[in-house]
């Protein structure tokens, strides 16, 4: 590089380099040097480049969208603005590679001295090429679209660490070993070598049965060498070799060496692991415990559902029915313990579940509602009902809500007489914290009970709220405050320091805007259903929103949601804690444009709410 | 098609050439289709009057302009880089205007160059197609969203004389072969 001062510094160029993923990290002064190097071209769209045709070079979408593609046109990729591709070195292992533009797209080149020179010199610049080819690879794997659980990778069912000992090891100590760690086999090893294998049937009979001492080594009642299964391998073919050999237990090997165990009973799991049989198996369970133990898989089922091509707006309806069944089957416990209840009532969802859009880690949003012949002494019973579920819900992994909207607070646990006066209060005097309380109170829906109560007070709360310009004035200014992280030129807006640097929470500032909106458009015309894709729906049959606005909301919605489920699931098998928080720069190109447009919809639509409510501001 | 093409922009302290005065230059080289950041140069011209109003349009103040080099040091600079070459501009009427005056003053005559516009070329792109043409349709960065083409965060001359390269390679794609292999 000349080291001439008089050259210039290319500000709008380096303003861009800042925020692409591996220049940003560089130092500004290799940032304007790298500037310098770059060859700006534009290319129509449908136009090729080719590992064999193409300058070796490294190169950034400065606008528009590339797809790259395998030489048998499989997808391994979509780029966006930002996003940068050598075209050369996707081209290892694969032969024949193609990136293709899929809209005109302006793209800059930095040539191959440069390109080289900075991943000589920076090593996370380095590593970003290195892990964004992986990254590829392992998406095109997933690419696979099957759904039926036979022809699954067995990868997903196997268990990695298997329990394993040295086969001097006495059978007793093996068989409390066994004990602990709740196995059903262990591998017998020396040191990294698979010498066989002991199962529950082999310590029954060639051990009890044939009366041998408890200081017995295993190797003397192991299977040796054991038939061993590859970890690329399908389900089909893990339960043909169980079935051919007339075993239940085969050790899992990737490059000859020993990875993890499957069973049969894991391949039954694998099958429990069906929505349908989890729904009908919550009812049949006797306590809380069992209920915790069957929803603790929740996490896996939604992993598994998502990749077997399941939509996020059917998870949510699938996930919801198991909280309503868990619900359900916590108050049939409960009144097995308080006998039969004293008077008609009903347990209602709010919030997420009272609209059928739960995912998982969702918070317990519920009350009680009560028929009017309620006596002191019945209430009573209701707050023990209260309790039990609640503290049920939370032992299942729906924790407790944060703004106590829930049966145990007296205030969301009230005869029908009652309820109707606090909606009555609200509605007359909306302070903006009480209507901040009290939106997820309009997304109500009867989980068990007497499901007529639940009608008569949602007539009388959309009869209050539609006539009462005030209230909803002051809900639509509550929920305007929330807007979409999108800054001017599109970028996002992300959190600049703390635990979610980086991130924002597509659930506040993605999804509940949408349904907020759909909520205050359904309360203002008196429209009862509670689910966003329903209001969006009858808010269009009603014309009240233009067939073009609902359809873009909905796909808006879909589009969030979705992105937010796959991160759940990133998040689930990187083995952290779910959570709503999206960093976007670890997003692929395509679905970051198409959450900034999903946003831009969102935004479109506050600024044409907070106009049409303006008058009552 | 071989042509060399120079992308030029320049910020003046207002709009009347006789009365106002060049404030930097920025160019850029085209070449087969490929805009070269290597060949890029931007200069601050110093001022002889001070540039009064547009200071808050450029963000540039007086004390920075005093900074710049005499514009008989830079105009001999961008002569040498534009030789052989065509010239690009976005409104070139308005900055031709400039630099005539200033060659004018200079070597006493004009400077002969062979020119493209952008801004003709999209008037002429939107008449054709029989639009009605809104106030400030033509604009630099107007022109470039027709184009698919984003916005950019500096507003300098160097910044704008790349914008105008990128819209002049958006609305001649296909014509050019893309970058030879380097």
């Amino acid at each position: 590089m000349n080291a001439d001062p008089k050259l210039p510094e290319i500000q709008s160029v380096v303003s861009f380099l800042r925020h692409c993923p591996p220049f940003g990290g560089l130092p500004k002064p290799t940032q304007q040097d790298t500037a310098r190097r770059i060859r700006i071209t534009y290319l129509r769209k449908g136009e090729q480049i080719r590992a064999d045709s193409a300058a070796y070079a490294l190169r950034i979408v400065r606008s528009g969208a590339v797809e790259i593609r395998s030489e048998d046109r499989q997808l391994l990729d979509r780029l966006g603005e930002g996003e940068s591709f050598n075209i050369h070195g996707l081209d290892v292992g694969s032969e024949g590679v193609v990136a293709e533009t899929i809209e005109d797209t302006l793209l800059y080149q930095l040539p191959r001295a440069a390109y080289e020179a900075l991943r000589a010199q920076f090593r996370d610049f380095d590593r970003h090429f290195h892990s964004q080819r992986n990254r590829r690879l392992r998406r095109a794997a997933r690419y696979r679209p099957d759904t039926n659980l036979l022809t699954q990778p067995l990868a997903n069912h196997v268990t990695s660490n298997p329990l394993s000992l040295p086969p001097e090891t006495p059978l007793q100590a093996a068989a409390r070993t066994m004990t602990e760690h709740r196995v059903s086999s262990l591998l017998v090893k020396d040191g990294e070598q698979l010498l066989g294998i002991v199962t529950d049937r082999d310590l029954r009979s060639r051990a009890l049965a044939r009366g041998l001492p408890v200081h017995t080594p295993i190797r003397d009642i192991m299977t040796c060498e054991p038939k061993r299964i590859e970890l690329d391998a399908s389900v089909f073919d893990a339960v043909l070799a169980m079935t051919r050999e007339g075993i239940h237990h085969l050790p899992v090997q990737q490059d000859g060496k020993v990875v993890g165990i499957i069973t049969s009973s894991d391949l039954m799991l694998a099958r429990e692991n069906d929505p349908v049989y989890l729904v009908q198996h919550l009812s049949r369970q006797q306590d809380v415990e069992s209920l915790a133990a069957m929803t603790s898989s929740l996490p896996s089922l939604m992993v598994q559902a998502v990749r077997g091509g399941m939509r996020a707006h059917q998870l949510s309806r699938v996930l919801t029915a198991i909280s309503d069944a868990v619900t359900c089957r916590l108050i049939e416990l409960a009144t097995e313990k308080l006998g039969p209840a004293p008077v008609p009532f009903c347990w209602l969802g709010f919030g997420s579940q009272g609209r059928g859009e739960q995912l998982v880690g969702a918070d317990q949003d519920n009350g009680l509602l009560i028929d009017n012949r309620a006596t002191a002494n019945d209430m009573d019973w209701f707050r023990r009902l209260a309790t039990f579920v609640c503290d049920g819900l939370n032992a299942c992994g729906y924790p407790y809500c944060n703004g106590k909207v829930m049966a145990t607070t007296d205030r969301w646990r009230q005869p029908l007489s009652e309820w109707r006066r606090t909606v009555d209060n609200w509605t007359h005097a909306p302070t903006p914290e009480a209507v901040m309380r009290v939106s997820i109170f309009f997304d109500l829906r009867s989980v068990y009970g007497d499901a007529h109560l639940c009608e008569q007070l949602q007539r009388h709360m959309l009869s209050r709220a539609r006539r009462d310009a005030i209230f909803l004035a002051a809900l639509a200014a509550n929920v305007l405050e929330q807007t979409p992280p999108l800054g001017i030129f599109r970028r996002f807006l992300v959190e600049r320091n703390g635990e979610h640097r980086d991130e924002f929470d597509i659930k506040k500032r993605g999804v509940l805007p949408i349904v907020d909106l759909a909520r205050i458009h359904a309360l203002a015309h008196g429209i009862p259903a509670v689910n966003t894709r329903e209001r969006l729906q009858h808010l269009v049959d009603a014309r009240i929103l233009t067939i073009g606005d609902g359809r873009n909301l909905q796909d808006a919605y879909d589009t969030i949601q979705q992105l937010r489920v796959e991160n759940q699931c990133r998040q689930v098998t990187d083995g952290h804690r779910t959570s709503n928080h999206l960093n976007p720069d670890e997003l692929p190109g395509l679905e970051r444009k198409h959450l900034k447009d999903a946003f831009t919809v969102v935004h479109d639509a506050q600024e044409a709410m907070r106009s049409h409510f303006r008058q009552g501001l | 098609m071989d042509t060399r093409y120079v992308a030029v922009d320049l910020e003046t302290t207002g709009l009347s050439p006789e009365a106002d005065e060049i404030a930097s230059i920025g160019w850029v080289a085209v070449e087969q289709g490929c805009i070269l950041l290597e060949t890029a140069r931007h200069y601050r011209v110093r001022l002889e009057k001070g540039v009064g109003q547009s200071a808050i349009y450029h963000q540039l103040t007086d004390s920075e302009l005093q900074q710049g080099e005499p514009l008989s040091t830079v105009l001999p600079r961008l002569l040498e880089a534009i030789s052989g070459s065509v010239l690009i501009f976005h409104n070139a009427q308005l900055d031709m205007g400039f630099l005539n005056r200033a060659c004018r003053s200079l070597w006493a005559a004009p400077l002969p160059v062979p020119i493209e516009d952008t801004m003709q070329l999209e008037l002429r792109r939107l008449q054709h197609r029989q639009q009605c043409i809104p106030a400030g349709a033509l604009r630099l960065f107007q022109c470039r969203h027709r184009y698919g083409l984003p916005d950019v965060a500096a507003h300098d001359a160097l910044g704008d004389a790349i914008a105008t390269a990128e819209l002049w390679l958006a609305m001649k794609a296909g014509e050019y072969q893309k970058c030879p292999a380097q």
